[in-house]
């Protein structure tokens, strides 16, 4: 072995050395000096680190700091938590307080669902012109309606409630034939029919078509009706009218049964009549009280008609495409006005709920904060007696 | 973050680096030359280790990078003291310089003479080559492992280690004559 390849051994990790290289290098250090005193030094200089010990406090010290720096971080982390909880049940609670403040009136004399007994009476029709103000209004509608539905159980009327709504409706329609057989397959899909129709226009730009329906719709389909034709073309106007009849309705029919048992006491008068005068007299009398039953009989027929099947009139107006064009950049502004106004006056009855809801609950929290302040000074109090 | 939230980033980080730690605290202590510094030195790269081992991704080995970050730590509390350890502070940690040069120790004594020497001229050298040394001869760890604990090419590693073998030769041959040499050299060094 010579110096040079002596030197890449001893550069060479011990571990890599094989038996043999160490053999040649240990003979080579016998024979060359400056080898040997490198040799000796490495092996000096492993051995000093060999015997170098550590010492445990050195072991013990940065595992401890560790530890205890986890167990820090833990009790952080523990606290970030609970601050986050609380923020949540904070926001849970103020959230909810305003919106149960919102939903039930709070503050108003007798809450939101103590409104006018007949929501009928105070917002029987809704006319709306434009069609997305149609559209949009036609949700705060049946939103109304629900409500009404709502209040009419509080009063736990004993008699059946008799409605008759009548819908009157315009739709303008760029592909008049497509909507017009749209109109004709929804009529049919809710089991409904073309009570009358009139069609006029060539189709041309001097002379659009249309189309005038009247439509009978059961009357349990008629939102959902409603609803389909907000689907066809574009609604441009829009009244509804319901009309609660139930008065009239069974005022007709106590006539009715009057005339009916008066018909029956006739009938059994008749046959214990002696004289002939007795007997024209009874025939007249169950004459005109047939009379008056088939009358009543008929009024109750047509209101059960109308009742049953909701009266809907369908205008379907065929529009040119440059009047379409005209009227889709100026719903546009309307429809951006509407929404600001819409969600502005949300924003508005939220503000003032939270304020209702802030004013109910300030004396339960001072309450509470007085019994906090009052167990902390009391549990100091005691600690301080015992030491 | 996951496996440390199930079991624990101190659990976890002494497991994965307790057996390197005596490595880390010789380093130190060769690079700081005396116990105390050497073990604040070691305390310190391994608190650092550990608050960056979230970091840590696995793309070097543990012991390269609990290496590195130990190196680090040293060149900056050497930087921190502004020079080397004075020969008379060498003496006062027990490391007496030997009148006599024994390369071939006999007995007990002549070579403990012959560590101290060996510790204080391992002191005496710059701080770069003071690495390598340690790193190559002290600890037998491998060239390609050091550069890249050191952060150069496998080619620096060598030159430095040849010189560091050089002076510290001559240190042993030549005794304190040489150690003031190295002294004024390294005061010289731009920090």
């Amino acid at each position: 072995m010579n110096c040079e390849k002596f030197t890449l051994l001893l550069d060479t990790p011990e571990t890599e050395r094989t038996q043999q290289q160490r053999q040649e290098m240990e003979e080579h250090v016998k024979v060359c000096p400056a080898c040997a005193m490198a040799f000796s030094l490495q092996r000096e200089m492993r051995a000093m680190d060999r015997e170098e010990s550590m010492p445990a406090s050195f072991s013990a010290s940065w595992r401890e700091k560790i530890r205890r720096e986890e167990k820090v971080k833990m009790n952080q982390q523990h606290f970030a938590w609970k601050k986050a909880l609380a923020a949540a049940a904070a926001i849970v609670f103020v959230t909810g307080g305003t919106w149960l403040s919102y939903a039930n009136g709070w503050g108003l004399e007798s809450g939101r669902k103590a409104a006018p007994q007949n929501m009928s009476d105070s917002v029987p029709e809704y006319e709306i012109s434009g069609s997305d103000a149609a559209a949009g209004n036609y949700l705060m509608r049946s939103a109304a309606k629900s409500t009404e539905g709502a209040m009419l159980d509080y009063g736990a009327p004993t008699q059946e409630e008799k409605v008759i709504r009548t819908v009157d409706m315009t739709i303008r329609s760029q592909r008049y034939q497509q909507d017009y057989e749209a109109v004709e397959a929804l009529v049919q899909q809710l089991g409904g029919r073309i009570e009358s129709l009139s069609v006029s226009g060539e189709g041309t730009a001097e002379s659009l078509r249309r189309a005038n329906f009247t439509l009978r719709i059961p009357a349990e389909q008629l939102d959902v009706f409603v609803s389909g034709a907000h689907g066809i073309g574009s609604v441009s106007s829009y009244a509804e009218s319901s009309d609660d009849v139930r008065v009239d309705y069974y005022d007709v029919q106590s006539r009715l049964e009057t005339q009916q048992s008066k018909m029956m006491r006739l009938q059994a008068l008749m046959e214990t009549a002696a004289t002939t005068s007795e007997l024209i007299e009874l025939e007249n009398a169950i004459s005109d009280t047939q009379y008056m039953i088939e009358h009543y009989t008929s009024q109750i027929k047509d209101y059960d008609s109308r009742v049953n099947e909701s009266t809907v009139r369908v205008t379907l107006r065929e529009i040119s495409p440059a009047d379409a064009a005209e009227e889709k950049g100026r719903n546009l502004g309307e429809r951006i006005v509407n929404a600001l106004r819409a969600s502005g006056k949300v924003a508005g009855e939220l503000l003032q709920s939270f304020a209702v809801f802030a004013a109910a609950v300030l004396p339960w929290c001072l309450a509470l904060m007085a019994a906090v302040v009052l167990v902390r000074f009391l549990w100091r109090r005691g600690r301080k007696h015992k030491k | 973050m996951s496996i440390f939230s199930r079991r624990g980033k101190a659990e976890i980080f002494e497991q994965a680096v307790g057996e390197y730690e005596r490595g880390i605290y010789l380093m130190c202590l060769r690079m700081m030359g005396n116990r105390e510094d050497a073990q604040d030195c070691a305390q310190e790269a391994l608190l650092s280790a550990y608050h960056a081992f979230d970091r840590f991704r696995g793309e070097a080995q543990i012991k390269t990078w609990l290496y590195r970050i130990a190196y680090h730590t040293c060149i900056d509390a050497l930087r921190r003291r502004r020079g080397v350890v004075s020969l008379d502070a060498m003496r006062d940690n027990g490391f007496d310089v030997a009148e006599r040069h024994m390369l071939q120790p006999e007995s007990a004594a002549e070579r403990g003479e012959l560590r101290a020497q060996l510790q204080q001229a391992v002191a005496q050298l710059p701080e770069d080559q003071r690495a390598v040394l340690i790193l190559r001869d002290f600890q037998d760890i491998a060239y390609d492992e050091i550069s890249r604990i050191l952060d150069l090419p496998e080619g620096t590693v060598k030159s430095r280690l040849s010189r560091a073998r050089e002076k510290v030769k001559n240190f042993l041959k030549n005794g304190e004559q040489n150690a003031c040499e190295c002294v004024q050299e390294n005061e010289r060094r731009p920090k």
